[in-house]
């Protein structure tokens, strides 16, 4: 048996073990978004004296979801491809740590768990892997998911219409990232439909300009990225007729 | 024949010659698109940052949340406990709420926190006994509106002066006045005010409030040279409190910084009710809490530059004896009084008291009265003696009247 295996087998050993503590730790920390949504008033100092406990419960139910979304990923037993266990970690990761910025007591114990989870699957993930997963198309794709990320966070807070828009913007964003609508046409008007109506609304605010412009720059890098990846692919496919 | 041109090169060597420019090319091309990755990624962190900032200081939903619930909820409840829900709604000095109530089968008591006093901005109670004032005021409105006879009964004396006044209800027909109905609407309007004088007939209404409270009565400060006099006094006052370092801190301890804080306490000075444009005040609540000296400075600065630049009038309330605290309570209602109708009329009013607080504290500390002298030659002989001061006008913009936190009823009810 090479190293290599022996490797593999380890860290399917230790998934065997990250797995239910992954799944515990989303499972408790829907539960926690959920009890913020209904009685989150009458437990004001369990998460963090938040003023708006409906947005914080609505944002920590999305983020959990997301590490329960990524709990079953690690399950699964074939990779989805490159970098799956780079994805994996990060959709543990991300939602422990920004929730526990915010959340307050009630995500010490899921969030506990889901950084413990996150943290053993980076520690078994191979050198190879991280190095293709962070090929620089894929670092910008996940610099985009990030800026639609905030996006949502952001909408979330926001009051009335403003906040919808914000979080439909991130959606769009995120479609753009995944390279979801075909020709680079449409992935810049889903790119500006994502971008400009939040940060139009809410222009006074400094925060959403800045993240606009970010956004657009990082956008048409990805953008860019799928255009050359078509080309290419096309080049090869006419290289290989002749 | 020998030719003077270099022989060709060598395959090998050209290509050697191409392989090391394109190396070189690449290497560089490699380098820069990697440093715009890294770039990228830095300004996509800030992004990130900054995006956090404004979601954890409330960027985007000022006034929103259970500090200001209060606002909201007034009217829901029913029974005594509805007047209270109005009560808590009143001016007060630094948003301290400095009240308690307790309610018996048919009658509320209000007693004064003291344990809320704003110090040595407030040596005397002066203050914190005027806005307890204004809350029985909204108590009194609130009453017919519920369907009582309210019968208000001051109790204050120097043995017991935390227990302030005793309302007895009994029921009566039911009547929501115009004051009533402004009182959600009543915030402090801290912006600048439209150059456009206010009509005599509304400051003569304004006089009229005082009916039925005896011995208080407001004075009205609107010409040119009354406005600059007043004004200047106003920013020397602000400049004569930040400079006492005592006064400085015991005003700074009250204001809130950050919205978790907001929601916490529930009370206190906020960004959002400093009178500044939307853009700005985002702009400060995403830079790190001011400093103290900062916060000093803009105050001063506000004064100077917006509030005393652009007040269409001063008003002083006086009372027979400023020192007695049953005629710092009548002088409160009236200034409640005066502040709801400004609410109901289009006006907008901002408390001033750096005059009086800074007059406090030379009596306190047995300094030359300079600014008690001054007060005192604004009110005409027979006047009675300054209790608070503001100034009214026209609003400029909608940023000139935002809601403070308040501490909802319930937690309140002793």
């Amino acid at each position: 048996m090479s190293s290599r295996d022996g490797g593999r087998f380890g860290a399917a050993r230790i998934d065997a073990v990250t797995a239910p503590l992954a799944l515990v730790g989303s499972a408790l920390g829907v539960a926690a978004g959920l009890l913020e949504l209904t009685i989150g008033p009458s437990i004001r100092d369990w998460v963090g004296d938040k003023r708006d406990t409906t947005s914080l419960g609505l944002a920590t139910t999305l983020l959990a979801a997301v590490a329960l979304l990524a709990t079953f990923e690690l399950r699964r037993p074939r990779p989805r491809g490159e970098g799956h266990r780079v994805a994996v970690a990060i959709g543990l990761l991300v939602p422990a740590l920004v929730c526990f910025t915010t959340v307050g007591r009630l995500w010490d114990v899921p969030g506990a768990l889901l950084t413990a989870a996150g943290a053993l699957v980076l520690s078994t993930t191979g050198r190879e892997e991280y190095r293709r997963a962070f090929d620089e198309p894929h670092w910008r794709s996940g610099l985009l998911v990030l800026c639609g990320s905030f996006y949502i966070v952001l909408g979330a807070t926001a009051a009335g219409v403003g906040g919808a828009l914000g979080v439909i913007g991130g959606v769009l964003i995120w479609a753009v990232a995944r390279k979801a609508p075909a020709g680079p046409g449409r992935r810049n008007a889903l790119l500006l439909l994502g971008v400009l109506p939040f940060t139009l609304l809410t222009w006074w605010s400094v925060a959403t300009p800045l993240l606009a412009i970010v956004t657009l720059l990082v956008g048409q890098g990805v953008i860019r990225d799928a255009r050359t990846g078509t080309a290419d692919s096309r080049w090869d496919r006419s290289s290989q007729a002749a | 024949m020998p030719t003077l041109s270099s022989p060709p090169p060598t395959p090998t060597a050209a290509r050697g010659a191409h392989d090391d420019r394109a190396d070189t090319a690449f290497t560089r091309r490699a380098l820069l698109r990697k440093a715009g990755l890294a770039g990228g990624t830095v300004l996509v962190l800030s992004a990130g940052g900054i995006s956090y900032r404004a979601y954890d200081n409330g960027v985007l939903t000022a006034g929103d949340g259970g500090a200001y619930a209060a606002w909201e909820e007034w009217e829901a409840g029913s029974g005594p406990s509805a007047l209270v829900s109005a009560a808590i709604l009143a001016a007060n000095p630094h948003d301290t709420q400095a009240w308690l109530f307790r309610i018996t089968g048919s009658s509320i008591d209000l007693f004064a926190d003291r344990a809320r006093s704003l110090g040595s901005i407030d040596p005397f109670g002066r203050e914190l006994v005027t806005g307890l004032g204004c809350a029985l005021e909204n108590l009194m409105q609130a009453a017919p509106a519920n369907g009582y006879r309210a019968t208000l009964r001051l109790t204050p004396t120097p043995s017991d002066p935390v227990h302030v006044a005793r309302v007895s209800l009994a029921p009566g027909p039911r009547r929501r006045g115009a004051l009533y109905r402004a009182i959600p609407d009543r915030h402090t309007a801290r912006s600048a005010y439209a150059e456009r004088p206010v009509a005599p007939a509304a400051l003569a209404g304004m006089g009229a409030l005082a009916a039925g409270l005896p011995g208080a009565r407001v004075h009205w400060f609107d010409s040119q040279g009354d406005r600059a006099r007043i004004g200047a006094l106003m920013v020397a006052a602000a400049r004569a409190v930040v400079a006492d370092a005592q006064q400085s801190r015991d005003g700074f301890v009250w204001f809130r910084s950050s919205a978790d804080e907001i929601q916490k306490r529930k009370d206190g000075l906020t960004l959002d009710a400093q009178g500044l444009s939307a853009l700005t005040t985002a702009v400060a609540k995403l830079l790190p809490a001011s400093s103290r000296s900062a916060g000093d400075r803009f105050w001063v600065d506000q004064t100077r530059k917006t509030q005393t630049r652009t007040a269409a009038a001063y008003g002083i309330v006086t009372v027979p004896d400023a020192r007695d605290d049953a005629a710092r309570l009548t002088g409160g209602r009236l200034l409640e009084r005066i502040h709801l109708w400004t609410a109901a009329n289009g006006l907008a009013l901002q408390h001033m008291n750096q005059m009086t607080e800074c007059a406090d504290r030379e009596l306190e500390l047995g300094r030359p009265p300079r600014f008690g002298d001054a007060l005192r030659t604004l009110i005409p002989e027979g006047g009675g003696e300054p209790l608070v001061a503001f100034r009214i006008g026209h609003a400029a913009g909608g940023e000139g009247r935002r809601r403070s936190p308040r501490r909802p009823a319930r937690e309140v009810i002793a």
